[in-house]
C-alpha cells in the first residue's frame, strides 16, 4: 500500500518549480522531507493532494492515477496538515473536526452514528475533546493545530500528509505530535512530513527525501543520507553529527 | 458507548428558531395585505385568500386582497427571500461579507434595459406586463456575460479579475442609464421611480416569472449547505477534503446570478438586503449554513414584506420607493456593525 510520485514536475508559467520526482512511502513508515525554504516542498504537498496539477509525471495510489480519481475519492485516502491552516473563526471545533468526515458522508446526505463516535474518538486522541464546544477564535496555535490533525484524522485517511506541522508549536507539543505520529505508524498509516528542524526529522523519520532547488538530491533511509557532508552542500553549513549506540543519529549540532 | 452528538440542544433551539420565523412570515403576510386605504381585519384576509384559491370571488375585499394586496405582499416575500439567499451564498462563495448579488452587473444590466424600454418603447404596454421585466432581465444577463469574458485569463477566473470587469461593466451600464435619462427627459421620473424599486405594479404572473429561479437557488443551496460550510476554510483546504470547488464555485454562483436577475427585473434594484439580512442571520445563528439558508430566507422575506408594508403606507397615497426604505435601514444597521468590529 503505498502512494508514488513518477517524474513528478510542476511549473508554474516558465518558472519550473519542481523536477522530476520519483519517490514512494507506504504504510507504517515515516518519511520526511528536508531542504531549503523555496526548494518546492510545499508543492510535493499540494501535488499529492490533487490542489495542483503536475506539469509532468504522476501521481499515484497503489497503482491509480490520482489524476483519474475523484476529489472525493482522494480525501478518503489522502489527509493534509497543512502548516497555515486558517480556519474560520466562528466555527467549534466539533464542528471543525466533523467537517474530516465529509468524504465519507458526501456533500447530499447527513452525518451519521458512525461519524459522531469517529469524530469523538478522534478528538479524544488529539486531546482537543475538553474544548470542543469553543470557537475557533478562543484557540491558541498549538491548539489550532491539534484541530487540524483531529479533522485530517476523522478522514480515517491511508496517507497523511504533515506540510512543517511544528511550526507554531511549543516544543512540548512539538513533541507529543511527533511521538503521535509515530504512534500511527506503528498502526499502519503512512506518514509524509514536511519538516523544517533537521534534529526533529533525524528521530522521527524513517527514510529522508532532500529537495533542493526542486529536485531531489537525496533520498533513502536517515543514517544513509543525513551527514555531514550533505547538510554543507544542501544547507551551506558545518554541523556535527552525533550518533547513538543503536547506529541512529542522536543528535545534528550545528557549529556556533 | 458515548452520548456525543454537537449540541443536540442548540440544534433544536435552531430548529424552534426556525419554525417561529415561518409563522412569523405567515402572521406578517397576513397583516400587512390587511392593511392600507381600505383596512380590512385578518379574519376577512384569509377567507379572501380562500375564494381566490377556490376561483369564487365574491366581495370586494376578495377582490382587493387576491388581485391586488396579495400578489404583492407575496412578491415581496418572494423577492425578499431570494435577494437574501443569493447574497448568503454570494458571500459564501467570495468569503467576504461584503459580497452582494450584485457585484457582477446583475444591477447595473437591468437598469440600462429597464431604462431603455420606458424610454424608446412605451407604446407597448410593457409596464403592466412582462415585457419590460423580460428586456430588463437580458439586459443582465448580457451583463453578467460581458464581465465573465472580461474576467477571464489564462483559462481560469480570478476573483479580482471579476470584480474590477464587475466594476468596468457595471459603471459602462450606469453611464448608458444615465444618458437615456438625460435624453429622453420626459420619462426620467419613470425610469428613476423603476430604479429605486417598487412593487406597486405586482401581479401573479410576475410572481409565477420568478418562482420557478427561487425554488431552483433555493433547492440547490440547502443541498449545498455542507459544501459551503466547507469552503470556508478556504479553497485549499476544501478541495484536500474532497469538494470540487471550480465547477462548484461555478454552479452556485451561474444560478444566484440568474435568480437575482429574475428578481431584479420585476421589483428595480433593491439595495441592502441581499448584504443585510445574511449577516443578520449570521450574527445571530452562527456560520453554519444549514441554518442560515432558512434562516436568511424567512428573515429576507419579512424584512421587505414590511419595508414594502410602510413604502406605501407611510405618505398614503403616495408610495416612497423600496430601494429608499432598505437603504434607509441599511445604513444605521452597518454602522452598528462598524461598532460592533471595534469591540
Amino acid at each position: 500500500m503505498s502512494m508514488l510520485a513518477n517524474q513528478l514536475s510542476f511549473s508554474y508559467g516558465d518558472k519550473n518549480i519542481l523536477k522530476n520526482l520519483d519517490f514512494k512511502f507506504s504504510a507504517s513508515e515515516i518519511v520526511g522531507i528536508i531542504g531549503p525554504n523555496g526548494a518546492g516542498k510545499s508543492t510535493i504537498i499540494k501535488l499529492l493532494s490533487k490542489v495542483l496539477k503536475p506539469s509532468y509525471g504522476f501521481v499515484s495510489i497503489d497503482g491509480n492515477n490520482i489524476s483519474e480519481m475523484s476529489r472525493m475519492d482522494l480525501a478518503k485516502q489522502v489527509a493534509v496538515v497543512a502548516q497555515s491552516a486558517e480556519l474560520p473563526e466562528s466555527f467549534r471545533v466539533e464542528e471543525i473536526v466533523l467537517m474530516g468526515r465529509s468524504p465519507h458522508i458526501g456533500f447530499f446526505s447527513s452525518e451519521r452514528e458512525k461519524d459522531y463516535r469517529i469524530v469523538e474518538e478522534v478528538m479524544q486522541r488529539t486531546d482537543v475533546f475538553k474544548f470542543r464546544t469553543r470557537r475557533i477564535a478562543t484557540l491558541s496555535g498549538g491548539e489550532r493545530q491539534r484541530v487540524v490533525l483531529a479533522r485530517a484524522l476523522a478522514q480515517e485517511p491511508k496517507y497523511l500528509l504533515l506540510d512543517e506541522p511544528t511550526n507554531h508549536l511549543d516544543l512540548n507539543y512539538s513533541i507529543d505530535l511527533l511521538r503521535f505520529l509515530k504512534q500511527e505508524a506503528q498502526n499502519g498509516l503512512a506518514v509524509l512530513i514536511i519538516l523544517h528542524d533537521l534534529n526533529l526529522a533525524s528521530r522521527v523519520c524513517d527514510r529522508i527525501l532532500v529537495v533542493e532547488d526542486g529536485q531531489l538530491v537525496g533520498q533513502g533511509k536517515t543514517e544513509e543520507v543525513i551527514s555531514e557532508l550533505l547538510i554543507k552542500n544542501v544547507f551551506r553549513t558545518d554541523v556535527k553529527i552525533i550518533w547513538d549506540n543503536e547506529n541512529k543519529i542522536s543528535a545534528i549540532v550545528p557549529s556556533i | 458507548m458515548s452520548e456525543f452528538k454537537p449540541k443536540p440542544a442548540a440544534n433544536s433551539l435552531r430548529f424552534m428558531a426556525i419554525i417561529f420565523l415561518a409563522l412569523a412570515l405567515i402572521v406578517v403576510l397576513i397583516i400587512a395585505t390587511g392593511i392600507g386605504s381600505v383596512a380590512i381585519p385578518p379574519g376577512q384576509v384569509v377567507a379572501a385568500v380562500w375564494h381566490g384559491i377556490s376561483n369564487n370571488l365574491v366581495a370586494v375585499n376578495d377582490i382587493i386582497i387576491w388581485k391586488i394586496r396579495l400578489p404583492r405582499a407575496l412578491l415581496a416575500a418572494l423577492v425578499g427571500s431570494l435577494l437574501s439567499i443569493s447574497g448568503l451564498a454570494y458571500q459564501g462563495i467570495f468569503r467576504n461579507p461584503l459580497a452582494d448579488p450584485y457585484l457582477l452587473g446583475v444591477a447595473s444590466g437591468a437598469s440600462f434595459g429597464a431604462a431603455f424600454a420606458i424610454a424608446f418603447l412605451p407604446s407597448i404596454p410593457l409596464v403592466a406586463s412582462l415585457g419590460l421585466p423580460i428586456i430588463s432581465f437580458l439586459f443582465s444577463l448580457l451583463a453578467v456575460f460581458l464581465v465573465v469574458i472580461f474576467a477571464f485569463s489564462n483559462n481560469k477566473i480570478p476573483i479580482i479579475n471579476l470584480i474590477l470587469a464587475g466594476v468596468v461593466v457595471g459603471s459602462s451600464f450606469s453611464a448608458g442609464t444615465s444618458f437615456i435619462m438625460i435624453t429622453a427627459k420626459d420619462r426620467a421620473v419613470n425610469i428613476l421611480a423603476w430604479l429605486l424599486g417598487s412593487f406597486s405594479l405586482s401581479s401573479w404572473a410576475k410572481l409565477a416569472s420568478v418562482l420557478p429561479f427561487y425554488i431552483i437557488v433555493l433547492v440547490l443551496l440547502m443541498l449545498s449547505a455542507r459544501a459551503l460550510n466547507l469552503l470556508q476554510l478556504g479553497e485549499e483546504q476544501a478541495m484536500q477534503l474532497g469538494l470540487p470547488v471550480s465547477s462548484f464555485k461555478a454552479v452556485i454562483i451561474v444560478l444566484a446570478t440568474l435568480a437575482t436577475a429574475a428578481a431584479v427585473s420585476v421589483s428595480g434594484i433593491i439595495g441592502f438586503v441581499g448584504l443585510m439580512v445574511p449577516h443578520a442571520a449570521r450574527l445571530a445563528f452562527g456560520p453554519d449554513h444549514r441554518v442560515l439558508i432558512p434562516v436568511s430566507a424567512l428573515l429576507g422575506a419579512i424584512f421587505l414584506v414590511l419595508a414594502d408594508l410602510l413604502a406605501r403606507t407611510i405618505i398614503s397615497p403616495e408610495e416612497i420607493p423600496i430601494g429608499i426604505i432598505t437603504a434607509l435601514v441599511g445604513g444605521p444597521f452597518f454602522l452598528y456593525l462598524l461598532k460592533k468590529a471595534e469591540l
